[in-house]
């Protein structure tokens, strides 16, 4: 009999040319995992592991029902595995000293796959923790960095959780805060007033997530009477006097994360909280979200897989004539791509996060194309199941709106696009 | 009367405009007041039934029986068998600007009730057309022949004496609430010979079940049902018989006619609310609509949607009398491309939306939900291209 099967057939090559043979019977995930260097090979497992445990088993149940979600036990939980605390190293942290040497977000974009794969809401209550505190660590003082990062990592590993939310956008101010030529004319209405020892901070923001729960919001605002230039970047506590939180929008998907309007009346700031110098908060913010697009790249190459693994899952478990579904070629075909499709997300995205430091045009197209792939991927997978794909107890459609959110935080894929020319246009554009 | 577009005499085309300007009013004033965000993102469904009443009452929905005006020119009324679906999309794209779900009971009413005039059955009250699934993503093979799709299909009938006992189970169906009666669509078998047959059975008789699927994306307007019938023995006089198949094959085909165009109305209301927004909201110091970003979306969604409806107008004046059987692959097509279009053109308008379009308060999700939901329905999308592949195959 002829052996076709490549598997057996390496069998009858010489001892050389079967090792020089890739022909492991694992996973693609097992496959990715063996190319990454052994600390963050762990890391993946810890985080795989984390969010098989605690994700999954509530995933739908937040979804369907989030007017009766507590957030607290599972951000405790993900506090105390050290999933909040990545920013500052051991004993007081959790960062992986392999990761702050080498890649500053290879680490959050191995959590962010893993968490969002189960779910893109749970995922994102607890990654948006590292947006929260990312002005802190790139607001480029080391006393602040240690003294607040340390706090907040400490709090998270061991005491009271101490969540961070990130806040820039304002109802009238969305992309414009996002670009750096929208900054220039944007219509921004959250003002900071020099006062004696502080500054006083009138104004809203909108859509913050996690902004209903977080202890502490880094905040930008422009200095009273000037623009965007002037952004100041304030550690704003949710018991100052005159903070409140104020609607709480609903969503179509990423539920389990609240976005909450937040309202600033007179709430007086001292000085101590400005992170970084003042008027230095657009360049925080641009870093920021340098940093933070790729993460959302790792969110929704989550998102996709989430949905990839679904639908390759009741493939195998639904039969149609007396056959699997995963038997058939025309579905083979179909889950062919959609394999392909999650392989370049996770190319570009491990890609744009391999450098130390992430710049601005490799995130935004890492963020832009990933997100455009879970929507598609999400897509196919509907499309893959037919009818159950919107019957919310398979999961698929959830992945799908999840996933649509993707193409518009952090920047909507039209101004990522124009951040990317942005960053190019003097080295290769003009 | 004077004549139609196809000069079948039935309707003039100010009588259509007439028709399609009430379904447009009807719109606005009965199913937009019911989607306030308030009553949740889906606007308050405990006021469908009212509104189906009152699309019944001025004969926009066809539901059986005397005094009730929908039957014949409403959508998917008598009037179909003469002058095609044209008439029905137009209504159907008119209510679903507002309202995917409302449109979606429309459509189903309709279809009971078409079924029951083209078999010649006699309804009473809200009806629904069930034809059976089959076990297989070839359905043209099936829809082409009884014995076929006698092997293949989730319910069917076996002749014993006089009597057509009829047993199986249905997924999915789409319904509107308060269906009075099925029409069944089911292929049968009597010794060694096969044939389609359509009967009645009343929603109440309790050896039909019907199960609400739960849980469903979008479209909570209308019910999705499973319907499981227990051996229901008919009288071979309530049964009618569709000896060339031609009738189950227009019936199918129209199903996903409907469905198209409840997707092209709910991607035109997505376009116009996009178009309203970009006028009305500034970044980068203008309107957005100023910003070629913004202007590229809603012109793709425009083309995307314009592209469907010169497909939906090439299948409206096609009728019963004309031969179905090219029909099948053509709604199929339709389906399938009008499908990933419309939600294509709903998806890149939410965007015009930024973040507000991901909320519940611009019903932008709600269109996302209902198009998405829509696209998945009457199978996977494997099953409309083998469709289109086994038609070209059978006509070579
Ligand atoms: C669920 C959710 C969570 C969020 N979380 C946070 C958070 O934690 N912190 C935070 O600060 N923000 C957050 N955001 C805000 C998010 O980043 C903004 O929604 C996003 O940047 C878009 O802004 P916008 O919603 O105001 O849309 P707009 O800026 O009004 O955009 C509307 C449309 O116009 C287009 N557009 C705008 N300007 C231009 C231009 N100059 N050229 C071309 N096209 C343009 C956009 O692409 C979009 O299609 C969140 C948003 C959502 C929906």
């Amino acid at each position: 009999m002829i052996q076709t099967d490549f598997r057996h057939a390496i069998s009858t090559l010489k001892p050389l040319g079967r090792w020089l043979v890739n022909a492991y019977n694992i996973s693609t995930w097992e496959h990715d995992t063996k190319t990454l260097p052994a600390s963050y090979r762990s890391l993946r497992r810890k985080y795989r592991a984390f969010a098989r445990e605690h994700l999954v088993p509530i995933a739908l149940g937040v979804d369907r029902d989030i007017g009766h979600f507590d957030p607290y036990p599972l951000l405790k939980k993900a506090g105390r595995a050290g999933l909040l605390s990545e920013f500052m190293v051991k004993p007081i942290g959790s960062a992986s000293f392999y990761g702050l040497l080498h890649h500053m977000t290879f680490p959050a974009v191995l959590k962010a796959e893993e968490l969002t794969s189960v779910c893109g809401g749970l995922g994102l209550l607890i990654l948006d923790h590292d947006l929260g505190v990312a002005p802190i660590m790139l607001a480029g003082d080391l006393f602040q960095y240690l003294k607040w990062m340390g706090k907040i990592a400490y709090a998270n590993r061991y005491g009271d959780l101490c969540l961070a939310a990130f806040a820039i956008t304002e109802p009238s101010a969305g992309s414009d805060v996002e670009d750096s030529d929208g900054a220039a004319k944007a219509r921004l209405s959250t003002f900071a007033r020099p006062v004696d020892n502080g500054y006083i901070i009138n104004g809203r923001k909108v859509f913050i997530s996690n902004g209903g729960i977080a202890k502490y919001i880094t905040l930008f605002a422009a200095i009273k009477g000037e623009g965007a230039e002037s952004w100041t970047c304030f550690l704003v506590d949710k018991d100052m006097k005159g903070f409140s939180v104020g609607r709480h929008e609903k969503k179509m998907g990423q539920r389990a994360s609240d976005a909450s309007e937040l309202v600033l009346e007179d709430v007086f700031v001292p000085n101590s909280r400005v992170l970084g110098r003042v008027r230095s908060g657009w360049a925080i913010n641009r870093n920021v979200l340098a940093y933070s697009r790729v993460g959302v790249a790792a969110i929704s190459l989550g998102i996709a897989r989430g949905a990839l693994e679904m639908a390759i899952d009741f493939c195998k478990t639904h039969s149609l004539a007396g056959k699997r579904l995963m038997d058939y070629q025309d579905i083979q075909l179909a889950v062919a791509d959609m394999m392909i499709d999650v392989a370049a997300a996770r190319g570009i995205t491990w890609q744009a996060a391999r450098s130390f430091i992430p710049y601005q045009g490799a995130t935004a197209s890492a963020k832009v194309f990933a997100s455009d792939t879970a929507y598609r991927v999400g897509n196919r997978a509907m499309e893959l199941v037919g009818d159950y794909g919107y019957v919310n107890e398979y999961g698929i459609e959830k992945t799908l709106r999840d996933a649509r959110l993707t193409q518009i935080y952090e920047g909507t894929n039209q101004v990522n696009r124009l951040a990317l020319i942005e960053w190019q246009l003097d080295s290769e554009l003009s | 009367m004077s004549s139609n577009r196809d000069g079948k005499g039935i309707l003039s085309t100010e009588e259509q405009k007439a028709i399609e300007a009430l379904a447009s009013a009807f719109a606005k004033k009965t199913v937009q007041p019911m989607l306030s965000p308030a009553a949740g993102p889906d606007g308050d469904l405990s006021k469908v039934a009212a509104v189906l009443a009152e699309g019944a009452r001025i004969g926009l929905l066809a539901e059986h029986g005397d005094g009730r005006p929908g039957a014949e020119m409403g959508i998917w009324g008598k009037v179909t068998l003469s002058i095609g679906p044209g008439l029905s999309v137009g209504l159907l794209k008119h209510i679903s600007e507002a309202c995917g779900g409302i449109g979606a009971c429309f459509h189903a009413a309709g279809l009971g009730s078409l079924a029951a005039d083209l078999f010649g059955l006699t309804g009473n009250g809200r009806l629904a057309c069930i034809i059976s699934d089959f076990d297989d993503f070839h359905v043209m093979p099936c829809l082409s022949s009884a014995e076929t799709a006698f092997k293949r299909a989730t319910i069917k009938g076996e002749w014993k004496g006089t009597s057509l006992v009829i047993e199986g189970s249905k997924k999915f169906q789409l319904q509107a609430c308060q269906t009075a009666s099925y029409v069944l669509i089911v292929p049968s078998r009597s010794g060694n010979t096969y044939t389609w047959v359509a009967t009645i059975i009343p929603a109440s008789d309790d050896r039909l079940k019907t199960s609400k699927v739960k849980g469903q994306m979008g479209m909570r307007a209308v019910e999705i049902n499973t319907i499981e019938i227990d051996n229901i023995s008919i009288d071979k006089q309530y049964v009618a018989s569709d000896d060339n198949n031609n009738y189950v094959q227009l019936m199918y085909a129209y199903n996903l006619v409907g469905m198209t165009a409840v997707l092209t109305g709910i991607a035109r209301g997505a376009i116009a609310s996009a178009f309203s927004y970009a006028r009305e909201r500034y970044q980068g110091g203008d309107l957005i609509i100023r910003h070629p970003a913004i202007r590229l979306l809603i012109a793709e969604s425009e083309m995307q949607v314009i592209a469907i409806e010169s497909m939906l107008d090439g299948i409206a004046g096609h009728t019963p009398n004309d031969t179905p059987q090219g029909l099948v692959p053509y709604a199929a097509a339709l389906k399938w491309i009008g499908s990933r279009g419309c939600v294509q053109a709903i998806t890149d308008c939410l965007q015009v939306f930024g973040g507000y379009g991901y909320m519940e308060d611009y019903g932008m999700e709600k269109r996302l939900r209902d198009g998405q939901t829509l696209k998945s329905m009457a199978g996977p999308s494997v099953t409309h291209q083998h469709t289109v592949m086994d038609a070209r195959e059978a006509w070579s």
